[in-house]
């Protein structure tokens, strides 16, 4: 196989993946309101892809996914989850290759850090255009984060699975 | 951690800038949605479907596994409620053929309520913890314009249009913390603005504030839309007050407001398109 045709095919894969997991956002999480709230897996994935991937694919892919997110979800403002997905896979990546390896360890460190600093974000615009009830959301940031954690045992797997099997192709 | 911002990764960060800078002039400029929302909405929206029909589906096997005593019950209460109302509909066409014709003795103009309303199923239900939107079926094709009130099939206001692309449309709901709407109180005529709460939003309430200190509110009363500014048609039902407050400043009252639409599980809305009332 060429590198290139490679490339297209692997992330060809990712993609598939990803759309599954769209699926179980909006068919299964969506539905669950555990202690009120709802799980919000996607800043998990460009977490988790770019833990696999390092810091310079990572970041690619976490892009790519939060342009799509900015076209099919609401955010704070126009291209909020480009640039936080985008910070998410460049921290990711780098923490995977300098601190912890990547792993289930890793994963939680990293989709734990995705989840609670796209939450963080979204306080922080929340609080500089003037609003309040910042502890408030500061307590769904930690209680969306927390229960978004477990879906780590989906995620986790499902990427990994690609990494290993495309990179033994390859 | 010392090369936590390479050039490669500064480069990708500015890219990802770039993106957000174009796509926030882009939903700017646009009078309805941006173009590559719109696409994406265009793409998207057989799959919303799918999923709606999916989850509408099992949700309905789940109701008649569960819910099927509480149902029942709710049949028997409803067709009291309807025995009810009959008896007020008889009372109201003599009224209003009373007030026709006291209204031809005073010279008065006629009263008119005509909306134009177009039907949409409700194909994705935005359960973030951070706001309160519906994305429905009808878009721009169907004349569906952004700052189109939305209603139940009974009239309960659900929200606003805030995005409207080709064959899609999203709704921010009377609950979201964004939501502001003028409203009155029905009763007593007290006059003041419906607005979402974030902390009474995932509890399923709104907020009226700005009633002033002697405004008649009281636990019970029908909250309806002002009208006021010709912005939103008036006399749309938004809820009933649950609770009377006095705000932080000790002077002030608000009232919490139970909405009348059940806004989680609404499956079909009506888009109000244009309007004409005369009173």
């Amino acid at each position: 196989m060429l590198p290139k045709s490679y490339l297209v095919f692997k992330w060809t894969v990712y993609a598939l993946a990803t759309l599954l997991l769209f699926g179980l956002q909006s068919l299964v999480l969506d539905q669950l309101h555990p202690f009120g709230l709802t799980p919000f897996l996607y800043p998990m994935l460009p977490a988790v892809a770019a833990m696999y991937e390092g810091s310079r694919r990572g970041p690619a892919f976490a892009l790519a996914l939060g342009v799509v997110c900015d076209l099919i979800l609401s955010g704070p403002f126009e291209g909020f989850f480009t640039l936080v997905f985008t910070l998410i896979g460049i921290v990711s990546g780098v923490v995977a290759e300098n601190a912890i390896s990547p792993g289930f360890l890793c994963g939680l460190v990293v989709s734990g850090g995705a989840l609670l600093g796209t939450a963080g974000m979204r306080i922080l615009i929340h609080a500089l255009s003037g609003g309040g009830y910042l502890a408030l959301m500061a307590q769904i940031a930690l209680g969306e984060t927390l229960i978004t954690l477990p879906a780590i045992v989906v995620v986790l797997p499902l990427y990994r699975v690609i990494h290993r099997r495309c990179a033994s192709d390859y | 951690m010392k090369n936590l911002f390479t050039k490669y990764g500064l480069m990708l960060l500015s890219l990802a800038a770039a993106v957000a800078v174009i796509l926030s002039v882009m939903a700017f400029f646009a009078t309805s949605s941006a173009a590559f929302p719109n696409l994406a909405g265009i793409i998207a929206s057989p799959f919303r479907a799918a999923s709606a029909a999916v989850t509408g589906k099992v949700g309905g096997w789940l109701d008649y596994l569960t819910e099927y005593d509480r149902l029942k019950e709710e049949n028997e209460e409803l067709k009291r409620q309807i025995a009810g109302m009959e008896e007020t509909i008889r009372q109201a066409e003599y009224d209003r053929d009373e007030n026709q014709r006291l209204r031809e003795v005073a010279g008065l103009r006629e009263q008119r309520r005509e909306l134009s309303l177009e039907s949409a199923r409700v194909v994705k239900q935005d359960a973030s913890n951070w706001e309160s939107l519906l994305t429905v079926d009808k878009g721009t094709s169907c004349g569906v314009e952004v700052g189109d009130c939305v209603i139940t099939e009974t009239g309960c206001l659900v929200g606003v249009v805030t995005e409207a692309g080709y064959n899609w449309s999203t709704i921010r709901t009377i609950l979201d913390s964004e939501s502001s709407m003028g409203a009155l109180v029905f009763r007593s005529g007290a006059s003041a603005l419906a607005q979402g709460d974030f902390a009474l939003m995932g509890q399923g309430l709104l907020k009226l504030n700005y009633m002033g200190t002697d405004a008649d509110v009281v636990s019970g009363d029908l909250v309806v839309t002002s009208g006021v500014g010709g912005y939103y048609p008036s006399q749309l039902v938004i809820g009933y007050v649950s609770e009377v407050g006095t705000g932080d400043d000790g002077l002030s009252q608000y009232a919490v407001i139970t909405p009348q639409a059940e806004i989680p599980s609404l499956v079909q809305v009506f888009i109000v398109t244009d309007f004409t009332i005369v009173d």
